[in-house]
């Protein structure tokens, strides 16, 4: 860009901040991101000393770690991203068999905390397990890194599938219309339109999965334990120590591989333009599926039901199991002991419609301010997304450092707490937005321009209704796992707001399995009131909008 | 998209009832134990003295953890139960004072002059392991006598041991194999039975759990938290090494600066009363032995008589830069070896 070029962007960002709506917005959303994104990352950040920086290559311990983390984040996160690319096509064509049964298996793996799959498949199979040794009689070590892979595939496959059908659902059939038309055959359309449609989505998901299993403990301490992984090393440290300059280096040695993922995903999807919807034409019927891309997607679709389900199943009984693996009689003491903790299910419910809300709403401020000439776009942007490259026990602590002292004492409060998982999951309402704005055509925007409207009333008239989508996804995801999330609760949980995976995970770590399970079911159940809710009302806006 | 915008301003009066903390009179208490006994004394403490209570479950090295980071600005105003070391490294921070309880003297002598006054003993507890013989049998092992057994390449996969990192159980274990046969040997014999080990876990109860459902043969834990494994109906038998056991001295503290020390103080007398004190066993799923003399031992309770006890040096090993010292080597040297 020219020196003319420079100077034209500074007048159109000057231009955009004359209207006084969007100069508000620009600063609120400024502000949230430099106090709740940049403020505790920095604090966290300066923590240790130059010479601890200088001490990381020189330790055995820290390089082993890097090396296992970085195994177990390339396994895990290739076959989540591919299960959940299979989930989500198959979710996104009428004619799989199966597909709405598949759409809500897949969503049950983010409804209980991840450590729980990993406690399940010991239950199931492990040397003991219910499924290894008493059905099959085989002898399985489920400990270590390929247990590890396992469950972090189950746990995480979700996400993925949440990013890549959100992008593949909104795909206009009229585009692989278009390309067999020109005598594309079905693998044709299947690369060119489909696949390289869903190009941002599978990005966005490779990301978020291997950003979730790098920072991923509850699953990596339970059934990997011996094993040093750097999330856990973050973990013991701050744990265990309370040596937050330990965690700190841990964790920054964390921050290098998750903002590679970043960078390589800012590449790969590049400045391509992935317009959809373009205004003009309505929607048209998807054409039939190629079938064996159809029975592809289903089988994998079916085994991974299966395990996940299995999941599931061993955490009921286990909620109604008077002694796991001794003594298989029913019972329901376990519900009693649960029923003395249903404040934490309330304290959970609370907090994560907290973060939810504030994820989705912040989510699509910032993606349409960022789709904008404002100023500091592009850090904006980076800082929207940087928190996907922390690791939950980086934001508590940091939230705790940043937060303790006048004048934004927030320790102890519920607030805290909320703020942290908000802005802990921003990056997941943020993308959401953003790849829903990729897909609106500039056109639409121009026309509305030239009838007139301006800055906010053209993200309320025009973006909003569009939007509403990525604002469900948005509330979704950061709602189920600020439900579920146990990384960040265990720094920020305070007296009265004890939430129910912090008491779930006490429960585990104390022997009080039962109880655990039945905590987990109640858990489950009433996320899932929750969420039928949320959808309910917003099932309107869930239609396709009509456009034009 | 009306509804959606309903549903949404609902919410947000959902959210501000969050922080309703009532006016009366409350106490914070940081609990380490059982969360079984921490809901009793949630339950017995404000009948007795009218004061609410509410809590939050860390294990000992998370509370201290916590207890750092809110050192500005604390949150608890007590710190009920855990192992003894976290406690002491708190005191020696200035995260914890001083406090003589009126029933000072009717705590265990050897107790209270172990600790030198920095904190409160609340209980003690035994070092041993959980056994799962069944297990045993079918991997044709031995049942383990002593510490340098666990070294036999017949335990490979067989062994869970708490990480002293997170659990003061495991710890407490490694400071009484550097008491036993000096630092040298110990980390030599560490070593040996790493290749053993199938997993680390995080609280010091887990490795009991994991024997009681035979993933592993041998759980080092405390034995009381065993004892309780067996009383929940587990196929296991429990026991210490011969060549020489250590053992815990779990606190109680009062937090410097935190939000009501008066309650604080109410919560830290009545703790060392046998009614509560009785909580542990009858309530809590807690087998230790009482601090307070007067509290009678629960029977199951594992007793020292019964095993080989060594004379843990708490200071030494309690003090901070000892213990740092330790974990950081046995995490340097011990963890990252292959298997």
């Amino acid at each position: 860009m020219g020196r003319l070029g420079v100077v034209a962007a500074g007048v159109e960002a000057r231009r955009q901040l004359a209207d006084p709506g969007l100069a508000l917005a620009f600063v609120g959303g400024a502000a949230a991101l430099g106090l709740f994104v940049l403020y505790p990352t920095v604090r966290v950040l300066l923590y240790p000393t130059l010479h601890d920086y200088l001490t990381i290559p020189h330790s055995v311990r820290w390089i082993q770690a890097a090396r296992n983390s970085l195994v177990s984040t390339v396994l895990s996160t290739s076959t989540a991203v591919l299960v959940g690319l299979a989930f989500a096509f198959a979710t996104s064509r009428p004619d799989v068999p199966g597909r709405r049964f598949f759409r809500t298996v897949a969503l049950l793996p983010l409804f209980a905390p991840p450590f729980m799959v990993a406690f399940s498949y010991i239950l199931l199979f492990g040397r003991q397990g219910l499924v290894t040794r008493h059905l099959l009689g085989l002898d399985v070590n489920i400990f270590g890194l390929h247990g590890l892979w396992l469950v972090q595939t189950v746990a995480f496959f979700p996400l993925a599938m949440l990013v890549i059908a959100g992008v593949l659902e909104s795909v206009s059939p009229s585009l692989e219309h278009a390309a067999r038309n020109l005598g594309a055959d079905e693998w044709q359309v299947a690369r060119t339109v489909t696949l390289a449609l869903a190009r941002p989505g599978i990005a966005g998901a490779a990301l978020v999965v291997a950003i979730s299993v790098l920072a991923d403990f509850g699953n990596a301490v339970v059934i990997a334990g011996g094993w040093p992984l750097l999330a856990t090393e973050a973990w013991f440290r701050l744990e265990g120590m309370a040596d937050l300059r330990g965690a700190s280096l841990v964790v920054a040695m964390l921050v290098v591989p998750t903002t590679g993922l970043f960078l390589l995903e800012r590449y790969w999807v590049g400045r391509r333009r992935y317009t959809t919807i373009t205004g003009r034409g309505g929607r048209l019927e998807r054409p039939p599926t190629y079938p064996p891309l159809k029975w592809a997607a289903f089988c994998v679709c079916a085994l991974t039901s299966v395990l996940v389900l299995l999941v599931y199943l061993g955490v009921v009984a286990g909620a109604f199991t008077a002694v796991w693996g001794r003594d298989w009689s029913l019972t329901l003491d376990h519900w009693h002991l649960a029923s003395d903790r249903v404040g934490s299910l309330w304290a959970s419910l609370r907090v994560a419609a907290g973060a939810g809300l504030v994820t989705a709403v912040a989510g699509i401020l910032l993606a349409f301010l960022t789709s904008r000439a404002v100023p500091l776009r592009r850090a904006l942007d980076f800082l929207a997304v940087l928190p996907g490259a922390l690791p939950g026990v980086f934001v508590g602590v940091g939230f705790v450092l940043a937060f303790n002292r006048p004048p934004l004492e927030l320790v102890g409060t519920p607030w805290i707490l909320v703020l942290a998982l908000a802005f802990w999951h921003l990056p997941l309402g943020y993308q959401a937005a953003v790849a829903q704005l990729q897909q609106i055509d500039r056109s639409i925007e121009e026309a509305a321009s030239n009838l007139g409207a301006r800055g906010l009333h053209l993200l309320r008239d025009v973006y909003l209704p569009l939007l509403t989508r990525a604002f469900v996804e948005g509330f979704t995801v950061s709602f189920v796992r600020a439900v579920t999330n146990v990384s960040i609760a265990v720094f920020l949980v305070s007296p009265g707001n004890v939430v129910a995976t912090f008491a779930i995970l006490n429960m585990i770590g104390n022997g009080i399995w039962g109880g655990a399970a039945a905590l987990t079911t109640m858990l489950l159940l009433v996320t899932f009131a929750a969420l039928a809710v949320a959808r309910l009302a917003a099932g309107r806006a869930l239609r396709p909008v009509p456009v034009g | 998209m009306r509804r959606a915008w309903l549903v949404l301003m609902g919410l947000l009066l959902f959210l501000p009832a969050s922080s309703g903390a009532g006016p009366a009179q409350r106490v914070v208490v940081l609990c380490s134990p059982n969360p079984a006994w921490c809901d009793a004394i949630k339950e017995e403490f404000p009948k007795a003295t009218g004061i609410a209570l509410d809590y939050v479950r860390l294990s000992s090295g998370e509370g201290l953890a916590r207890l750092r980071a809110e050192r500005r600005n604390p949150s608890f105003d007590v710190w009920f139960g855990g192992t003894g070391d976290p406690h002491m490294v708190a005191f020696e921070e200035g995260l914890t004072e001083a406090y003589r309880p009126r029933s000072w003297n009717d705590l265990r002598p050897e107790l209270r002059e172990a600790v030198a006054g920095k904190y409160i003993p609340l209980y003690a507890g035994i070092l041993g392991w959980a056994l799962n013989e069944r297990v045993l049998r079918e991997r044709n092992a031995p049942v383990p006598r002593t510490w340098k057994d666990l070294a036999d390449p017949r335990y490979r996969g067989l062994v869970a041991y708490p990480n002293p990192n997170t659990s003061g159980t495991g710890y407490t274990m490694l400071a009484t194999l550097v008491q036993l046969y000096g630092e040298r040997e110990a980390f030599d014999l560490l070593k040996q039975i790493h290749r053993n080990v199938a997993e680390y876990t995080r609280s010091g109860a887990a490795p009991g759990q994991l024997t009681g459902r035979g993933e592993v043969a041998v759980g080092i834990t405390f034995i009381h938290d065993a004892v309780d494994q067996v009383l929940k109906g587990f196929p296991i038998s429990y026991g210490a090494p011969r060549d020489g056991t250590g053992y815990e001295i779990g606190g109680l503290s009062l937090v410097k600066g935190g939000p009501n020390r008066a309650a604080a103080i109410t919560f830290i007398e009545w703790a060392l009363t046998p009614e509560a004190q009785r909580l542990g066993p009858e309530r809590g799923q807690s087998y230790q032995i009482p601090s307070n003399s007067k509290t009678p031992i629960p029977p199951v309770a594992p007793r020292f008589e019964a095993f080989r006890v060594i004379k843990y040096d708490f200071v030494k090993y309690g003090s901070a830069a000892v213990r740092d010292r330790l974990v950081k080597r046995w995490t340097d040297e011990v963890f990252p070896l292959p298997k």
